[in-house]
C-alpha cells in the first residue's frame, strides 16, 4: 500500500468503498483498492486465462477461488475425438487429482430429432453436453457459470448452456445444471470429453471471476 | 464494442423469510445481471422472486407469466408455467443449498414490461435440481428492485446472498 494511502497525505483520509471514491488516486492506490474490492468504475468481468489446447484437457489451476466466489467460462468451437459427451471435472488438492461423483440435469434438444432429459445422480463427471463427435464442422460452443468454488461449507454448482451440431449434423442445444455435492475448497477444473474427461482434439476456453460476487 | 459487468450492489440476510434487495435497478442499464447463492431451512422447496416498483413496493398481483423448467437429476423434469404467477418460481431448495444466475430486461424502462432469464441450482435429500426458465412482468412500469422469497412464507432461507450487475 502506498504511503500516502489513496490520494490523501493526512494521517486519516475518507472511507473508500465501491461506487464512493474519494480523493486523488495514483496506480499504486487504484492497485490496493481493486484489491480490496474498493475501487469504482472497473469492470467486474475479469479474464483470468484463456487456454486453447490441441490433444489435450482444457485445465484450469489457478481460479484464484479466494477472490471470486463466481467464474464464467466461454467454449469456443469445442472439437472431440470421437462421438461422446464434453464436461468437467474438479479438483480438491490443487490439481493433483480430479474427483469423480456429479450430478446433473440437462435439457438437450436436437433440431432434427427429440427434446430430452439428460440427467445423473452420480457420474464420474458433470455433464455440459453430447453427442459431438470427431467431424471437422461438428463443434461445441457456451458457457458456464460456477458457483462457491473457494468456499469449503458449500457445495460446487455450475449452470450451462451450449450450441453444436451433433453426430448426425443436426443442430443442437444442451442446458442445464451441475453439482458437486461435497463442501470442499476447489482450486482447479478439468474440461474434457467422456466420462473420464480425457484430452479433446481441440478447444479454446476462457476462464472470468466476477467481482464482488 | 467491450463489455463488462459494474457492480452496482449486494444484500444479504440469515434466517429470514424474504429478503428485498431495494433500488438495485434504475441505475441507467438496460439488462442487469443477479447473481445469488442461498440455503432454505429443512421444510421448504420452492423458492421465488417478485419486482419492486418504483415506491418502492413488492408487486404481489398477478402479473407475471412464468415459463421455468425443473430439472431433477433422479427424477423425471416438471413444467412450471403460468400467465397470471403472483411470483416467479425460481428454483427449489430443501436445506440443499442453491444459486441462481438472472438476467433482468429493461427494468428502467416506464414503456416495457420487465423480462428475465434465469438458470439456478439446488435439491432436496433426494437430490439435485436445476431450473432454466423465463419470465416477464406483464405490466408496463418502472422496476426499482427485486425481492427473494420461499413460497411457504412461515419458512426461512439460512442464509442469502445476492449482488446485482449492471451490463455494459
Amino acid at each position: 500500500m502506498s504511503s500516502n494511502t489513496y490520494g490523501y497525505i493526512a494521517d486519516t483520509g475518507p472511507t473508500q468503498a465501491y461506487g464512493s471514491n474519494n480523493g486523488v488516486f495514483d496506480p499504486a492506490d487504484i492497485n490496493d483498492l481493486i484489491a480490496e474490492n474498493k475501487w469504482s468504475g472497473v469492470g467486474t468481468l475479469e479474464l483470468i486465462q484463456t487456454q486453447t489446447v490441441s490433444s489435450a484437457t482444457a485445465d484450469f489451476t489457478a481460479l484464484q477461488e479466494s477472490t471470486y466466489d463466481v467464474h464464467f467460462f466461454t467454449f469456443n468451437d469445442v472439437h472431440l475425438t470421437t462421438q461422446t459427451e464434453f464436461g468437467y471435472r474438479l479438483s480438491n488438492d490443487s490439481a493433483s487429482s480430479y474427483e469423480t461423483g456429479y450430478g446433473f440435469a440437462n435439457q438437450r434438444g436436437i433440431s432434427s430429432g427429440t427434446f430430452a432429459e439428460r440427467k445423473s445422480t452420480g457420474q464420474d463427471s458433470a455433464r455440459l453436453c453430447g453427442d459431438i463427435d470427431a467431424a471437422a464442422h461438428s463443434l461445441g460452443n457456451g458457457y458456464m457459470y460456477l458457483y462457491n468454488a473457494g468456499d469449503s461449507t458449500k457445495y460446487t454448482f455450475s449452470t450451462s448452456h451450449m450450441v453444436f451440431v451433433d453426430n448426425t449434423d443436426a443442430p443442437a442445444m444442451e442446458f442445464g445444471s451441475q453439482v458437486y455435492d461435497h463442501a470442499e475448497a476447489i482450486q482447479a477444473i478439468r474440461f474434457g470429453e467422456g466420462t473420464g474427461v480425457t484430452g479433446v482434439t481441440s478447444a479454446t476456453i476462457s476462464l472470468y471471476g466476477i467481482r464482488y460476487s | 464494442m467491450a463489455t463488462n459487468l459494474q457492480f452496482i450492489k449486494e444484500a444479504s440476510g440469515t434466517n429470514v423469510t424474504t429478503l428485498s434487495v431495494t433500488d438495485c435497478f434504475g441505475k441507467g442499464y438496460d439488462v442487469y445481471q443477479v447473481i445469488l447463492n442461498a440455503e432454505s431451512d429443512s421444510t421448504d422447496g420452492y423458492w421465488g422472486l417478485q419486482l419492486i416498483d418504483s415506491s418502492g413496493s413488492t408487486i404481489t398481483g398477478s402479473e407475471y407469466d412464468e415459463a421455468v423448467l425443473l430439472m431433477r437429476s433422479y427424477d423425471s423434469f416438471i413444467d412450471n408455467r403460468s400467465a397470471t404467477a403472483s411470483m416467479v418460481s425460481v428454483g427449489y431448495d430443501d436445506d440443499y443449498s442453491a444459486a441462481l444466475n438472472l438476467y433482468v430486461y429493461n427494468p428502467d424502462d416506464s414503456g416495457s414490461y420487465t423480462y428475465g432469464t434465469l438458470a439456478s441450482d439446488g435439491g432436496t435429500s433426494s437430490g439435485f435440481i436445476g431450473t432454466k426458465g423465463v419470465f416477464v412482468h406483464h405490466t408496463a412500469e418502472v422496476i426499482s428492485g427485486i425481492h427473494f422469497k420461499m413460497s411457504a412464507g412461515s419458512n426461512d432461507f439460512n442464509y442469502i446472498n445476492v449482488s446485482v450487475y449492471g451490463v455494459k
